[in-house]
């Protein structure tokens, strides 16, 4: 498919999205949502909901994400994948 | 400083009371003061100038703008002879010989004057309403024995009643002023000779049923009356009889002036509702009924303009006062129109139970032309021809539908003995055709129908047959129209056919 | 069966307690008080004569036909519009009626052409039946006179014509047009024997208002407005009753059929959703299911970059159960999944996710619900209970206050807008919530108390907002709030906080703090408020959020389980409610129970014995993602083009590249068939058997009007793969997959085919408790007990304005087209529509040196694309807003992979965005691209 029409701009990727890999991005996304809760709180319901929605291999990427590059994670997020392990 | 009445009614404008008017300022200004007042209804003698001396208001008519300065020479500022005068107006038969309720201050006061219109007895009726409970206004009503003035005759007593016991926190007053009928101009006489009446008047409706609006819905040809209705409401607003406090009661009342485009069919009251909620004028069946469902679904007063402008007056001296005036269930006064081909035509208001040879005859002298009168057509366009035979006809609602015919707004329409009476029948279903709404369809195509059946029966054309073709569409129409557009169309061709059955055959027709 | 004609009351049903006894022709009958005399003659069998009048439309007492004599009374009044009262006795064929009526015949047929038998409504006219009733011998006023039989026809609509020579002004079109529809563009013109059916002043009908709803068409008696199709063909001879497949409202139709061919679709006035009514494109918009772009053979390539050869179906489920079987050995069990669509029956659904987790052994199975409703699953879960909405369509008629958020249903669910603008016009407050000016906002006889113009992306601050003034202004339903809800308090203090009050959210969302302060009261104290809500709301990265904001709002008002109230999802497609009732969702078997769950899981085991794994599998945009890392390398898709309605295209593109397996089963080839390995041709709901449930929970049955077109249903597809990869799952029929749904699910427990056929339709739950079904939820008790209050935070989306992109771009739908256009833009459809466009205030395109109808490029961080600029003061500044049924638009070559943080839902309604005036080289080259693909 030729699609001068619809060319990526892949310039303008900002590096949140392009370079993140995909369940830090949604981890953090759920953390952002329960900053209203105490941090122990936050951790339990964000790791409940990941239990509940994400596959296995999500989960474990997870985890390897958080082991090896615990900066880019929200630290609730982080916490809770401390609570998933 | 002498006072001279000249009218601005549009009928006496219509011949000049306006140059009369500013020919008088021209020549006698700073020695006079002109009062423009509505018309006396003695349409044969405006422009009618009155001039107030000691005697009385002594009357000057027909007067045309080139006479003022002569009839000024002539004394006519002291009330002098001369061979236009007629005397004190007051006096004169014709007006002496009328019981002006409705009409009492028409002709007499300046209309758009407050200070006027109280010094003649206005708002005594409102003041007393405001004293008393709805309940209590909408008996008076009922005891007057006011009906409609419209046309129809229903009771306004009942339909007030009605509005009043329908719950509902919007409600409204609506006056029918689409006054279409031909030979017909009271409406129109009272909203530019005693605005503050109507306006009072359905002040006094608003307070009785709880409404706290109110529509006039004035037809397009009628524009000073719009103009003069406009203006009055202005003064009343400002003199605080209409608006949020009404005279002080409380009473929230606002008034508003809404003008038609045109429509015959508009003068029916719902097609009016329709009108008004800016659809196109088009019937609503009944029920529901616009006393329970009315302007934009809300209880609704809808009277013409006579029925709200006769209710100050039963207000001030009681319904029982007004109900002496009449005839079996037709009470108090009806306001008379001679029309057509008339010598002296024009306005009578008097009591119910005048014939129509009084009227016609007496009151009206006979035709214009000086031939025999041959019939009067009663009522409007879709009212019955009466034939001379049956001029000892008391004006009563119930002795008219006796005899097939019916009172309407009371205007009465004059024709000699040259008619063709094939021809008006004829007419009265063009007239159909041209104003029918079209929703119904007796109306909407038997009026055409009408018009081409007729047709062939003055041409000849299998005139039996076609003559009872003729019966079954009028048969027809009358059971099974939506309104009284369609229904009481046939009247016209119906009384035509019985009273002057010769006119329907061809040979009449081809005699020159 | 035969061809089905309905019985026509002529006026319509007046509900009420009370009631009236009266005599029709000595009959007895017993009816509600306010029904009118012919409705009581004809419930006790005996039809008056009528044309002016059908129970569709409110008694309007203008052909005269329907006169009765009433003893007691004079005249002859029209039954139609005189209401029956106790005791009356009615005579309904007397010698003077019967007079009457021929005379009225007499005169419609003096102005009527004398084609009966050339005449395309010939057998199908009530003029025709009329005169046959009341026994027309002759015209005495002869043809000659004054006529409009020289009238010219009206052939500018693509689906009817409109030949006024023919037209007995009996309003019906235009009253259809007004209380029906809504859309008042019907008029009669001039007045007495010239008035004149005309759409809008003396315009065309193309050319008018008119949405081509066909209402106008239904309703009228003669062949004055018809179906070109009937024009064409001839009268339809036979009915199957079935039900539309485009939107989530679910229409009952009669597809009216000669032979075998599908003449016209009528809507069905026993249909439970629309009783009786339709839009354009359930009532004309059939043509795509025999359209000569239907793929009706299977095919198969090795790479994408080969030709499709044509192979018969066992070649084809051998295929694709052999290289999944090897993909799941070479890769892991969860390599493979399934992708299910709303678009298919329940039944179809069903036997997808059970071949995903029985055959194929794993949960990865999702469907395009992802895409759009599933926020209304989890929020409606947490907080009620059950993942639908609480009401049926006919609440709205209880409705005091209506509020509607993030919908458009004048155009994406027109039959339901029009239930809702009928309410409206009786006087029902609005309250719209969009960037968009909406028509529902300003249309005819209707004007929104309160228009929420609020900036895309700023839902939850407004409903907080609305929801802070309730507890705040003590307009909470403390009773309500006591007796049935829980965790209150802790909400209540979270919402109270000045953080959510409507002056300190102003700056954000752009709505002035008086207005919302006002609506939030008109909420909570204008009687019964009811939320309507569509993918505005859901297509958020706080799209759950929203959800039980709304959720939270009308708990704490009391406005939740009686008629009249509630918070309901507008439903985007026809199943999408089936097919996540379904166990369409990666971590949900049918009825919405967690695969975790081991009490459920056991009964699905012992049914398929297979065991469920006990954890979730992938979503869709999970499973592009372990495309792209190399875990996930099979995809089954049905009925759902990914590869042009998810976002950031691109992405997608290159996820689906990467798969070693796609397997494609759709009517047409679609933009994903252009990855796909394997195509299957699928059915048109024309060739279903099965059920849908729309967005009321109501399951309808679809029929069969034709024969498969590919020579298998499609609901054996996914049982033979299963079959093929060694797995028995086989059926007779699709009542026996609906008899093991009710099986296994507890609120399907009392639906089957022979229920429905027998009810028309029901709304689950559907079990022993209720087994006519449930039309409102919550009434007594929450499913979940008691209803729970979820603090809701605000959380701007990271995706807004910037310099270098400072418009935020929105989409939306079209009354004419649906979704990606693959069925209507194969219909005469597309001359509403030709074109998706760009509308952007006429700010914004001054600024940028726009006029209309300019091509303008519009870019996002992730793509850019082509489109014609429509300048529109519908938008507010810095707003732009496009469609997306035409794929050469490609709006998702600009959105972006943002999402719900609960569901995954994309946040479509979000994308920062600049408009430019384009270069004449890329327009060309756009075009270019257009027509190449």
């Amino acid at each position: 498919m030729s699609e001068p029409s619809a060319a990526p701009v892949s310039a303008d990727h900002d590096a949140r999205h392009g370079k993140t890999p995909p369940p830090v991005r949604l981890a953090n996304d759920i953390a952002a949502q329960f900053r209203h809760r105490t941090a122990q709180q936050a951790a339990q319901e964000i790791a409940q909901h990941i239990r509940m929605f994400w596959d296995p291999r999500m989960r474990a990427e997870l985890l390897r994400c958080a082991a090896a590059d615990p900066n880019s994670l929200d630290p609730l997020a982080l916490a809770a994948s401390r609570e998933i392990s | 400083m002498i006072t001279v009445y000249v009218p601005r009614d549009s009928a006496a404008g219509s011949v000049g009371a306006d140059e009369v008017a500013a020919a008088l300022e021209h020549a006698a200004g700073e020695r006079i003061r002109i009062v423009r007042t509505g018309s006396r209804g003695m349409l044969w003698l405006e422009p009618l100038i009155e001039v107030a001396t000691e005697r009385g208001r002594v009357g000057y008519g027909p007067v045309s703008p080139r006479q003022v300065p002569e009839l000024i020479d002539a004394g006519l500022l002291d009330g002098a002879d001369h061979e236009l005068c007629v005397g004190v107006v007051a006096e004169l038969p014709w007006l002496r010989d009328q019981q002006r309720l409705c009409f009492a201050r028409v002709g007499v006061t300046d209309p758009l004057s407050p200070t006027d219109y109280e010094a003649h007895g206005g708002l005594t009726g409102l003041r007393q309403a405001l004293e008393r409970t709805p309940a209590d206004v909408v008996a008076e009503v009922t005891e007057s024995g006011l009906r409609g003035r419209g046309g129809a005759g229903f009771p306004a007593g009942i339909k007030w009643r009605t509005v009043l016991d329908t719950p509902g926190e919007t409600k409204f007053v609506c006056c029918n002023a689409d006054e279409g009928d031909s030979g017909t101009f009271a409406d129109r006489m009272l909203m530019e000779g005693d605005p503050f009446c109507l306006i009072e008047g359905m002040t006094i409706a608003a307070h009785a049923v709880g409404a706290s609006e109110g529509y006039i819905y004035v037809r397009s040809e009628y524009p000073d009356a719009v103009a003069t209705l406009r203006r009055a409401i202005d003064i009343a607003y400002e003199h605080g009889w209409l608006g949020d406090n009404v005279l002080g009661s409380g009473l929230t009342f606002d008034l508003y002036v809404r003008v038609g485009a045109g429509a015959y069919i508009c003068g029916e009251e719902t097609s009016m509702l329709e009108s008004l909620e800016g659809k196109r004028g088009m019937v609503r069946s009944k029920p529901p009924i616009p006393a329970i469902t009315g302007l934009f679904g809300k209880p609704t007063v809808v009277n013409n303009v006579l029925t709200l402008a006769s209710v100050p007056r039963i207000m001030a001296d009681g319904g029982a006062a007004y109900a002496e005036h009449g005839v079996e269930r037709s009470r108090g006064t009806q306001v008379f129109q001679l029309a057509g081909n008339i010598a002296r035509g024009g306005v009578f208001e008097t009591s119910f139970g005048i014939t129509l040879d009084e009227l016609v005859n007496g009151y009206g002298g006979g035709t214009r032309s000086g031939r025999p009168v041959r019939a009067v057509q009663v009522g409007g366009p879709l009212g019955s021809y009466v034939p001379v035979s049956r001029f000892d006809l008391p004006t009563d609602y119930e002795a008219f539908a006796e005899a097939e015919a019916m009172l309407g707004h009371g205007g009465i329409v004059v024709f000699d003995d040259t008619v063709d009476m094939s021809k008006m029948a004829r007419f009265a279903m063009e007239f159909c055709a041209e104003e029918s709404c079209g929703k119904c369809t007796p109306c909407r195509v038997g009026s055409v129908r009408g018009v081409e059946v007729i047709d062939r029966i003055t041409g000849g054309e299998d005139p039996d047959g076609n003559l009872a073709v003729l019966n079954d569409l009028c048969e027809l129409m009358t059971d099974g129209s939506l309104c009284a557009m369609g229904g009481l169309t046939p009247n016209p061709v119906r009384s035509a056919l019985q009273h002057f059955p010769d006119d329907f055959t061809p040979t009449r027709e081809q005699t020159p | 069966m035969a061809l089905l004609k309905e019985p026509d009351f002529g006026t319509p049903a007046k509900p009420g307690p009370a009631t009236v006894s009266v005599e029709v022709d000595g009959h007895p009958v017993t009816v509600p008080e306010g029904t009118s005399v012919m409705r009581a003659a004809a419930l006790s069998g005996i039809e008056i004569p009528k044309l002016c009048a059908t129970d569709s439309l409110e008694a309007f007492g203008s052909c005269r036909l329907c006169l009765v004599e009433v003893d007691g009374k004079n005249g002859t009044p029209a039954s139609c519009t005189t209401p029956v009262a106790d005791g009356m006795k009615v005579r309904t064929q007397t010698p003077r009626l019967e007079k009457l009526r021929q005379g009225v015949m007499e005169l419609y047929i003096s102005d009527h052409p004398l084609d009966c038998l050339t005449c395309s409504a010939n057998g199908d006219c009530e003029l025709q039946d009329m005169s046959g009733i009341v026994g027309l011998r002759q015209v005495r006023y002869g043809y000659e006179g004054e006529n409009h039989l020289d009238l010219g026809k009206d052939t500018s609509n693509p689906y009817f014509d409109f030949d006024p020579s023919k037209c007995i002004a009996c309003s019906r079109c235009v009253r259809a047009c007004g209380e029906v529809q809504g859309t008042f563009a019907l008029t009669i013109e001039g007045r007495g024997f010239e008035s004149k059916v005309s759409a809008g002043a003396g315009e065309l009908f193309m050319d008018s208002e008119c949405v081509s709803c066909g209402a106008c068409v239904q309703a009228c008696p003669t062949a004055t407005l018809q179906e070109k199709s009937v024009v064409d063909l001839g009268m339809p001879n036979r009915t199957v009753l079935t039900t539309c497949a485009y939107c989530g409202v679910g229409c009952s139709f009669k597809a009216e059929l000669r032979g075998d061919e599908l003449v016209r679709m009528v809507p069905y006035k026993d249909g439970g959703a629309n009783e009786g009514h339709s839009c354009v494109k359930g009532r004309f918009a059939f043509g795509y299911a025999t359209h000569p772009d239907r793929v009706t053979t299977p095919m198969v390539r090795d790479s994408i970059d080969d030709e499709w050869r044509e192979v018969d179906w066992d070649t084809a489920i051998n295929h694709v159960a052999t290289r999944f079987r090897e993909l799941q050995d070479t890769y892991g069990q969860g390599a493979i999944g399934g992708i299910t669509s709303s678009r298919c029956t329940n039944e179809e659904v069903y036997v997808v996710q059970k071949m995903v987790r029985a055959a194929f052994g794993n949960n990865n199975v999702d469907t395009c619900a992802r895409v759009c409703h599933s926020p209304t699953g989890y929020g409606l879960k947490q907080t009620f209970g059950t993942s639908a909405g609480t009401q049926d369509f006919r609440s709205v008629a209880a409705a005091d206050v209506i509020v509607v958020i993030g919908a458009n249903p004048t155009d994406a669910h027109p039959v339901f807008a029009s239930r809702m603008k009928r309410r409206l016009r009786e006087g029902a407050k609005l309250i719209v919530a969009d960037p968009r000016r909406i028509d529902l906002v300003r249309s005819p006889y209707i004007e929104a108390s309160h228009h929420l113009q609020l900036t895309p992306g700023t839902n939850v601050a407004v409903v907080n907002a609305m929801a802070h003034v309730v507890v705040t202004e003590g307009l909470v339903d403390e009773s309500f709030v006591a007796d049935r809800c829980e965790e209150f308090d802790a909400w209540a203090e979270f919402i109270a906080r000045e953080e959510n009050s409507p002056e300190a959210v102003e700056a954000i969302t752009g709505v002035p703090a008086e207005q919302l302060r006002e609506a939030a009261r008109l909420y909570a104290t204008g009687g019964n408020a009811a939320i309507y809500y569509g993918l505005g709301v859901t297509e958020h990265s706080q799209g759950s959020t929203m959800v039980m904001g709304m959720a939270n709002l009308a708990m704490a008002t009391g406005n939740i389980g009686r008629e009249g109230v509630g918070v309901n999802p507008l439903r985007g497609q026809n199943n999408v409610q089936g097919s996540c009732d379904m166990g369409s969702f990666p971590h949900e078997l049918s009825g919405y129970r967690h695969v975790s769950d081991d009490a459920v899981r056991e009964v699905f085991e012992t049914l398929w014995q297979r065991p469920i794994i006990p954890e979730p599998g992938l979503r869709i945009p999970n499973m592009f993602d372990s495309a792209l890392d190399g875990s996930f390398r099979g995809l089954f898709v049905q009925g759902e083009d990914i590869a042009q309605s998810d976002p950031n295209i691109q992405h997608v593109h290159a996820a689906l590249e990467a798969m070693d397996l796609v397997v494609v089963q759709d009517l047409f080839l679609n933009e994903t068939a252009k990855f796909a390995h394997v195509f299957l041709p699928g059915t048109s709901f024309l060739e279903k058997d099965g059920t849908f449930t729309n967005a009321e929970r109501r399951i309808n049955r679809v029929r069969p009007v034709m024969s498969s077109k590919t020579g298998k249903h499609e609901w054996e597809v996914p049982c033979e793969i299963a079959e093929a990869m060694g797995y028995e799952m086989s059926y007779d029929h699709p009542s026996e997959i609906m008899d093991e749904i009710a099986s296994v699910t507890p609120t399907f427990a009392g639906v089957s085919f022979d229920k429905l056929d027998k009810l028309g339709s029901v709304q689950w739950p559907c079990n022993e408790a209720a087994p006519e079904g449930t039309p409102t939820m919550h009434v007594d008790a929450f499913v979940r007990g008691k209803g729970k209050f979820v603090a809701t935070p605000f959380v701007a989306t990271t995706e807004r304005s910037s310099r270098k992109f400072p418009l935020l771009l929105t989409t939306g739908r079209i009354l004419s087209q649906y979704n990606v256009g693959a069925q209507t833009r194969r219909t005469a459809n597309v001359a509403w529509h030709p074109e998706d466009v760009l509308e952007l205030h006429p700010h914004d395109a001054e600024e940028r040196g726009i006029s209309d109808g300019d091509d303008v490029t519009l870019s996002s961080r992730v793509g850019r694309t082509h489109l014609r600029a429509m300048i529109s003061d519908r938008m507010p500044v810095g707003v732009v807003y496009t469609t997306f049924h035409h794929p050469d638009t490609g709006a998702n070559v600009v959105t972006t992979e943002n999402s719900d943080w609960a569901t995954n839902c994309p946040e479509y309604k979000v994308t920062a965005v600049q408009v430019g005036l384009a270069r004449h080289t890329d327009t060309e080259q756009a075009r270019a691209a257009a027509a190449s693909r």
